[in-house]
This record gives C-alpha cells, structure tokens and sequence, in this order.
C-alpha cells in the first residue's frame, strides 16, 4: 500500500513539476509582498 | 522594496525562516489546488492570468507608488474571490470524495465496496435498457456528493440500487415517475427530484424537458452524470459536465455508467467525453 502511495505520488510530480514550480514561486513572491507591505 | 529586501535578507532569524517556510508552503499548497483544477477543467490562461497578476503586483511593489496597499490587496483579493467561485464545487466534490473513502464507500481497495458498486452499475443498465425496450421516459442523476438541492426536491429513498426499483420508480402513471432519480454510490438517495432546466438556446429541438434537465443538471454540477431514456423513442442519452453522448448501446452505456461511479480512473473521462477544447 504504501509503495504504491510512494510510486502514484512519483508519477503525480512528474506530471505537475510545472505547475508546482510556478505555484511555489508565486506563493513566494506574495508571502514576501506581503512581509514588505508590513515594514510600510 | 530593494532596502527592504536587503535588511530582510541580513536580518533573519531562524524563528522568522521557519515561519516564512510555512506560510510560503501553506500558500503554495492552496495555489497548486487552484493551479491543478484549472489545469483539468482545461484553463491554462487561467493559471497564465493569475501568474502575471501576482507577477505584477510583485514588480510594483520595486515601483515605491504610494498606494502599493491598495493594488496588492486589491489583485490577492479579486484573484481569491474569482478562485473561489471557479472553483468552489470542485473543492467541494474532492472534500466529499475523501470523506467517502473514509466510509469505505469509494475505497478502490475496498473489495465490497467495489463489488457494490459494480452490482450498481449492472442494475442501472439492466434497468435502463428495459426502459429503453418499453419507451418509459427516465432521468437518473449519479452524483458524488449528496446533491442535497436536488434530493430535498424529491421524496427521499435511501434504497439501494436495484434494477426492479428504478423500473418501477419510472413505471407511468405513479407518482414519481416524472422526476429525476438521483443515485450516490449504490444508494438511490431520492426519487422525483426537480431539476433546473439548461437556458441554452442551441439544445436541438427533439431534446424535450427531460433531455434538458439532464444537459442543465450536467453544466450546474461538473460532478454529476445524468441517464436520459426518451419516453418517445427509447434512446438513451447521457450528460456529464454539459456534454452529451447519444444513441448508446450497452457497451458505452456500461462505460458511462462505470465512470459515473468512479469504478474507473480518471483517464477514462477523456475517452468517453473527451477533451474540451
């Protein structure tokens, strides 16, 4: 059960690298917009 | 925002990096949600659109304008109000389809569950082609979650799926022959529920009001598949996210029918409703 948990979640990221990368970076570029706008 | 940037970067604390961590992580987890159902509801330019949003709000804060507030809230706000309205029934559907599984009911590795299910999917051909061969008119409604708009219209069942049942829930001249049966796994949750009617001009003239309850249903609830048997000519019909299949035989309907009750994966929804362009 679990190895196949492990294999669908290796075949999931393969598909969604992208997707992951791009939600990665925009939550990143908002969470430090949103620091920024604490200091303003 | 370059000052702030470089104090921020000589001024962190390991405190502060922990929690940046979860937050960016918490953030990315709700925007990989979003990303991945418009991914499969085929929306690319969504995901394009929201990008350059926060990209652009990103790259103002470097312009010092002095109402920067009010273009970041205002772009993270719209950009929450849109998603939620997009897609608010998918997060709904996903949440309910876990809680299923917990109950087992969905468990793919649940072999009663499974077998439920297939008995299921047989009963509902079995009984849709006998309706077919005598020209009874039926909607069946096969629904993730509970559809509670659409079951508390009805009289409520909770019976579970037999073909004799439905057959006999669509026999004319009772009283809940006239409306939609709506199935949740193998459980006839109600019968003569009132369905809304799609407001689609292009629908084909022969569709008559069962035909397009089953089309309105379809684009109101993407979760939802609906059997349609014509009382006029016995053909039998299916929608499923405001597409339709008709003239099916056993072979498709069997197929329809299987994918409705998530005895299948994902993928099978491309082969039998295809991609939408």
């Amino acid at each position: 059960m679990k190895k196949s948990n492990k294999k669908s979640f290796k075949f999931w990221l393969k598909n969604n690298w992208l997707t992951l990368i791009v939600s990665l970076l925009s939550s990143a570029a908002v969470v430090l917009c949103a620091t920024y706008l604490t200091t303003l | 925002m370059l000052d702030f940037l470089k104090s921020f970067a000589t001024n962190l604390q390991l405190p502060q990096i922990i929690a940046g961590v979860v937050v960016i992580l918490a953030s990315t987890i709700i925007l990989n949600t979003v990303f991945q159902y418009a991914k499969n509801r085929n929306l690319s330019w969504l995901i394009s659109l929201e990008v350059a949003a926060l990209l652009g709000v990103f790259c103002l804060a470097f312009c010092n304008l002095p109402n920067y507030p009010f273009y970041f809230y205002f772009v993270v706000g719209t950009l929450a109000v849109l998603n939620v309205f997009m897609f608010g029934q998918d997060f709904r559907r996903d949440v309910f389809r876990k809680s299923w599984k917990k109950h087992g009911v969905f468990e793919a590795n649940d072999k009663l569950g499974r077998e439920e299910l297939k008995k299921a999917s047989a009963d509902i051909l079995r009984a849709c082609q006998h309706l077919s061969r005598s020209n009874i008119g039926a909607l069946i409604i096969i629904a993730d979650d509970m559809a509670e708009s659409i079951s508390e219209s009805g009289t409520s069942l909770m019976a579970n799926v037999s073909a004799e049942l439905l057959e006999t829930l669509f026999h004319p001249n009772t009283p809940l022959h006239d409306g939609a049966v709506l199935i949740t796994a193998n459980v006839i949750v109600s019968a003569g529920c009132y369905v809304p009617l799609t407001q689609d001009l292009d629908v084909p003239r022969e569709f008559g009001s069962r035909h397009r309850a089953a089309i309105g249903i379809s684009e109101n609830m993407p979760n939802v598949t609906a059997i349609v048997v014509s009382e006029e000519t016995g053909i039998i019909s299916a929608m499923h996210d405001g597409k339709v299949q008709r003239y099916l035989d056993a072979v498709k309907l069997k197929q329809i029918l299987d994918h409705a009750l998530r005895l299948t994966n994902k993928e099978a929804e491309e082969t039998i409703w295809g991609i939408e362009v």
